[in-house]
C-alpha cells in the first residue's frame, strides 16, 4: 500500500504514535552524529559507539521504568507527582538496609520495592477512597516522600559498594537497568492493549461515567493502576541504586516532570483515554540521547532544561493540530 | 412575498473519502418555517453547520439576501443574522443560566457587568420559553430537557434573522412542544425565519409550511408542505416503504423479573410497580416527572432514600454498579454523549465493554477474535452504519452512536434492559431498527423498561404503560386499551380538566 502523497505518511505516522516518536529518536540520533563527527580520520566518533549507548540507555531506563508507569496512569485520566520522590526514598530505604541494617542487597532491593507499594496504596487510598483529585493526593504523597527519605537517611549519603562483577539472573549489573526496563515494556504494552485491566484503565481516563454505566470496577481499576505505578516508581528506584551505587534523599529531583514529559511526547494524552507504553520508553530514550550527547558538546549542558521543554511543547502542540484535523472532518 | 432569504447552490462537502453532501441545491423563503428531513447520515447536520460557519463547503456557494457570503466561523454567523440551537448540549454545566445566556455577549459598562438588565432579560427569555427555573439556577442542576429550552433561549435572545433548529424537540414533552411551537408561531409573525431539522413527522406537518427532504448527500426534493404526505415524506427520505403500526401483541407474561416497592429518592416517592419476563413496560409522563430519576436509582446511579428493589427475587438496593450489572440488569442512558461512549476507543472496544468488564471476553486477556466477532454482530443486529469494528466513535452520526450504545447490551443479554428515551434524535429508519430490536428483548422472554417521551412510540412497543406525575405514580394502562389522551391524561392530573 504505498502512500500516494506526504499528508497520507503524515497521518499514518499521527495514527502510529510510536513510530513517529521512534522516527524522532533517529533523527535525534543522526544529528548528533553529525554534530560530533570527528574533526580527523581515525578518531573514535565520542557519540556514535557502544559505550555511549549503553551509557544512554542505562541513565534512560531509570526515567523509563516509570514513564511506563506515567503512561498507564495518565492513560487513565490520572497522574502521578511522586515517582521522584519514591525513587529517591527506595534509594535511601535500600542504602540503610545494606549498609547498616547488613541486609545482603537482593532482599534489600526487594524491601525498597516495598516503599514503592506503600506509596502507590497510599495514592489509591486518597484518590479512590477519600476521592481525592491525583494531583493533589500524588502532590502530597511527593511532600511526604521526600520528607521521610531526608529523616530516615539523616541527611547523609549512603554509599553502597556493591560487587564489581554482580549479576542477576545472569545479567551483569551494568546491564540490568536496560534489561528491565525493555522486559517492563513489554510486559506493559501487553497489559494496556491485551488484558481486561488495560482496556478498563483506558476505558476510565477516556470516559469515567460511561465505563461505571458499563460494569468497570472504577475503584479496583484505579487502586490497581496507583499500585502498578508504585510498584514502577519503585523499581525505578531500585536501578538509579545500583547505577548510581548511592542512598540519597534528594536524588532523582525534578524527575517526575522528565517522567510525564516522556509519556507525553510518547502519545499520553493528559486529558485520559490515551497514551502508549512503547510510546513513553522511547520518549525516554529521546530525553536520554538529548542529555549525554549534550554534555559531549562544549557548553551545551545548560541547555538541556531548555531543549526539553522546547520539544514538549512542540509535540504537544502537533497533538493538538492533528487532533483538530480529525474532530472537524467527523 | 416569497423573497428567497437565503439559497444553497450546489454545496459540496466531503469528509476524507465520505461524501456529506453532493451538489445541494434549494432555497429558503424569508420567514417560513421551513424543515429539513432526512435519515441520520443524509447530510441535514453538515449543511447547518456549514451555514454556521462551523465547516467550510468544498464547492458551492451560499447566498444570503442574493449576496454570496463565506461564514468563516460562527462568530460571522451570528454577525450575519444566522444562530442555531443544537441538539446536543453545549452549555457550561458550572455556570448559571443567566450566565449560559449571556456568554460571550454580557452586557457590560465600562469593565462592570449590567446585572439587573441581564436578569430581567433573563427572566423574561425564561417565561417565553416555559422555563420555571430562576436565573441563579446551575445549568447541571437541569434535566436535559430543560437544557434544551436554555439552548433555544439563548439563541433568541440576539433575535437572528434566521434561526436553525436541529431535532429541538428530541428532549422535549408535550409541554415543551407547544411552548416551543408558540415561540416558533410568534418568530413567524415577526418575520423570522426558521430552520427545523426533525425526525418528527407530526411536527413538520404542524408548524412547517415548506419542507426539503435530504437522502444520502443528495437533495431529493423541496416543496410546500400541503404538498405531500407524511408517508410520502418517510418514502422520499428512505426511498422504500416502513410501517411503523405495529401494534405490540399481548404475549403471555413470565415471571416477576424486577419488583420495585415504595421506592422513594430525590424527585420521586412512593414508586411500587413489576416488571416480569416477556414484557414491554413503558414509563410516560412530562418533564420533571421523575422518570430518569426514577430509573437511575434502579440502575444504581442514584441513591435510593426508601424502599426496596428485588430483581429475580434478590434484593439490589445496596448492589453496586457492576454488581447489578453481574445481575441481569442493563442500562442506556439518556446522554448518550457523556454517559454512554468513551470517545477514546473504537466502535469494537466501546460495544464490547461490558463483556470485557464482566470478564467474558477472558479473565486474563482478552480473546481478540472472539471481540471482533461480538462488535461485527452487534454491527449488523443493529445496522450500524461504520466503515468498520475499529471505525472512531466521533465519526459516527448521532443515530449510529445511539445504536453503539444499545448494542452494547447485545452480547450479555441482561434479563431486564432499562432505556432511558432511546430514540431521541433518532431518523424514522434507525428508530424502527431500534424498536425492532426491543421487540425482539422481549420475545425472548426478557424484560424491558423503556421510558420514552414520545407517545406514538410507546403506544406500539409497550404492553403496559406506567404513568408518572411530579414524582408519583399516577396509573398504569394496558397496552390494548392505550390511547394518546389515557396517557396525557394521567400524565397532567385530572385537575387541569377542573380548570
Amino acid at each position: 500500500m504505498k502512500p500516494s502523497s506526504w499528508r497520507e505518511v503524515r497521518q499514518w505516522l499521527s495514527r502510529h504514535r510510536e513510530w513517529s516518536v521512534f522516527l524522532i529518536l533517529c533523527l535525534e540520533i543522526l544529528v548528533f552524529y553529525v554534530l560530533l563527527y570527528p574533526d580527523q580520520p581515525g578518531v573514535r566518533h565520542t557519540f556514535f559507539n557502544l559505550e555511549t549507548f549503553a551509557l544512554i540507555f542505562r541513565n534512560s531506563s531509570v526515567y523509563g521504568i516509570a514513564a511506563i508507569g506515567a503512561a498507564m496512569i495518565i492513560t487513565g485520566g490520572g497522574i502521578d507527582l511522586a515517582p521522584g520522590a519514591i525513587i529517591a526514598l527506595t534509594t535511601v530505604v535500600i542504602g540503610v538496609l545494606f549498609v547498616h541494617g547488613g541486609v545482603p542487597i537482593f532482599p534489600a532491593c526487594l524491601l525498597g520495592l516495598v516503599v514503592g507499594i506503600l506509596g502507590g496504596l497510599f495514592t489509591s487510598f486518597l484518590v479512590v477512597t477519600i476521592k481525592l483529585p491525583p494531583f493533589i493526593a500524588t502532590l502530597g504523597l511527593m511532600l511526604i516522600a521526600r520528607g521521610l527519605g531526608l529523616v530516615i537517611s539523616r541527611n547523609e549519603q549512603i554509599f553502597l559498594n556493591l560487587p564489581q562483577h554482580l549479576r542477576f539472573l545472569g545479567i551483569p549489573l551494568p546491564l540490568l537497568p536496560i534489561a528491565v526496563m525493555l522486559a517492563l515494556m513489554l510486559a506493559f504494552h501487553w497489559f494496556m492493549l491485551r488484558t481486561p485491566w488495560g482496556r478498563q484503565i483506558t476505558a476510565i481516563g477516556g470516559n469515567e461515567v460511561a465505563a461505571k454505566f458499563s460494569g468497570v470496577r472504577v475503584g479496583r481499576i484505579k487502586l490497581l493502576m496507583y499500585l502498578l505505578g508504585g510498584v514502577l516508581a519503585g523499581l525505578s528506584g531500585v536501578m538509579l541504586s545500583a547505577v548510581e551505587k548511592l542512598g540519597r534523599f534528594d536524588l532523582a529531583t525534578g524527575y517526575e516532570l522528565d517522567i510525564i514529559a516522556a509519556a507525553v511526547v510518547g502519545g499520553a494524552s493528559l486529558s485520559g483515554g490515551r497514551g502508549s507504553v512503547l510510546g513513553a520508553v522511547i520518549g525516554s530514550l529521546i530525553f536520554g540521547v538529548l542529555r549525554i550527547g549534550l554534555t559531549q558538546i562544549a557548553g551545551a549542558a545548560n541547555y538541556e532544561r531548555l531543549i526539553v521543554g522546547i520539544v514538549v511543547v512542540a509535540i504537544v502542540i502537533m497533538d493538538q493540530l492533528t487532533a483538530r484535523k480529525e474532530t472537524k472532518a467527523a | 412575498m416569497t423573497e428567497t432569504l437565503i439559497a444553497l447552490r450546489e454545496i459540496q462537502k466531503s469528509f476524507g473519502a465520505t461524501r456529506a453532501l453532493d451538489r445541494v441545491s434549494f432555497a429558503v423563503a424569508r420567514g417560513s418555517v421551513h424543515a429539513i428531513v432526512g435519515e441520520n447520515g443524509a447530510g441535514k447536520s453538515t449543511l447547518m453547520k456549514i451555514l454556521m460557519g462551523i465547516h467550510a463547503p468544498d464547492a458551492g456557494q451560499v447566498v444570503l439576501e442574493g449576496r454570496p457570503v463565506t461564514i468563516q466561523n460562527p462568530q460571522a454567523a451570528r454577525a450575519l443574522g444566522i444562530d442555531i440551537v443544537f441538539q446536543e448540549v453545549v452549555l457550561c454545566g458550572n455556570l448559571s443560566l443567566l450566565e449560559n445566556l449571556f456568554l460571550g455577549r454580557e452586557q457590560v459598562r465600562r469593565g462592570r457587568m449590567l446585572y439587573p438588565g441581564m436578569r430581567r432579560r433573563t427572566e423574561e427569555l425564561l417565561r417565553t420559553v416555559g422555563l420555571h427555573a430562576s436565573p441563579d439556577t446551575l445549568v447541571l442542576e437541569l434535566s436535559v430537557a430543560q437544557k434544551q429550552m436554555v439552548q433555544i433561549a439563548r439563541a433568541i435572545l440576539q433575535q437572528p434573522k434566521i434561526l436553525i433548529l436541529d431535532e429541538p424537540t428530541s428532549a422535549l414533552t408535550q409541554d415543551g412542544v407547544e411552548a416551543l411551537f408558540t415561540i416558533l408561531r410568534r418568530l413567524h409573525q415577526r418575520q423570522v425565519t426558521v430552520l427545523y431539522i426533525s425526525h418528527k413527522l407530526e411536527e413538520i406537518f404542524t408548524i412547517a409550511d415548506t419542507v426539503t427532504v435530504l437522502r444520502d448527500g443528495g437533495h431529493v426534493w423541496t416543496g410546500p408542505t400541503t404538498e405531500v404526505g407524511p408517508e410520502g415524506l418517510v418514502e422520499l427520505m428512505v426511498g422504500r416503504e416502513l410501517d411503523l403500526s405495529h401494534r405490540a401483541r399481548g404475549r403471555q407474561p413470565g415471571e416477576v423479573l424486577l419488583e420495585a416497592q415504595g421506592l422513594a429518592g430525590e424527585g420521586f416517592a412512593d414508586i411500587s410497580f413489576a416488571v416480569r419476563a416477556g414484557e414491554v413496560v413503558g414509563l410516560a409522563g412530562l418533564v420533571g416527572a421523575g422518570r430518569t430519576e426514577l430509573v437511575e436509582s434502579l440502575f444504581g446511579i442514584r441513591p435510593l432514600r426508601q424502599g426496596s428493589i428485588r430483581f429475580r427475587g434478590r434484593e439490589i438496593r445496596r448492589a453496586s454498579i457492576p454488581d447489578r450489572i453481574q445481575a441481569g440488569l442493563g442500562l442506556v442512558p439518556e446522554d448518550r454523549q457523556f454517559s454512554g461512549l468513551v470517545f477514546s476507543l473504537p466502535l469494537q472496544e466501546n460495544v464490547c465493554l461490558p463483556e470485557v468488564a464482566t470478564g467474558k471476553l477472558g479473565r486474563f486477556r482478552i480473546a481478540r477474535t472472539r471481540e471482533q466477532a461480538a462488535a461485527r454482530a452487534a454491527i449488523q443486529a443493529m445496522h450500524i452504519v461504520a466503515s468498520g469494528p475499529e471505525a472512531e466513535i466521533m465519526s459516527l452520526s448521532g443515530g449510529n452512536q445511539q445504536k453503539v450504545v444499545i448494542g452494547k447490551w447485545l452480547g450479555l443479554r441482561p434479563k431486564l434492559l432499562i432505556l432511558d428515551d432511546p430514540t431521541r434524535g433518532i431518523d424514522v429508519g434507525a428508530k424502527a431498527e431500534i424498536h425492532q430490536f426491543i421487540r425482539g428483548i422481549a420475545a425472548e422472554g426478557r424484560g424491558v423498561l423503556m421510558v420514552s417521551s414520545e407517545l406514538p412510540e410507546l403506544l406500539v412497543l409497550c404492553d403496559r404503560i406506567l404513568v408518572m406525575r411530579e414524582g408519583s405514580l399516577t396509573g398504569e394502562i394496558p397496552g390494548e386499551s392505550a390511547t394518546e389522551a389515557a396517557v396525557m391524561r394521567l400524565a397532567v392530573g385530572a385537575e387541569k380538566s377542573m380548570a
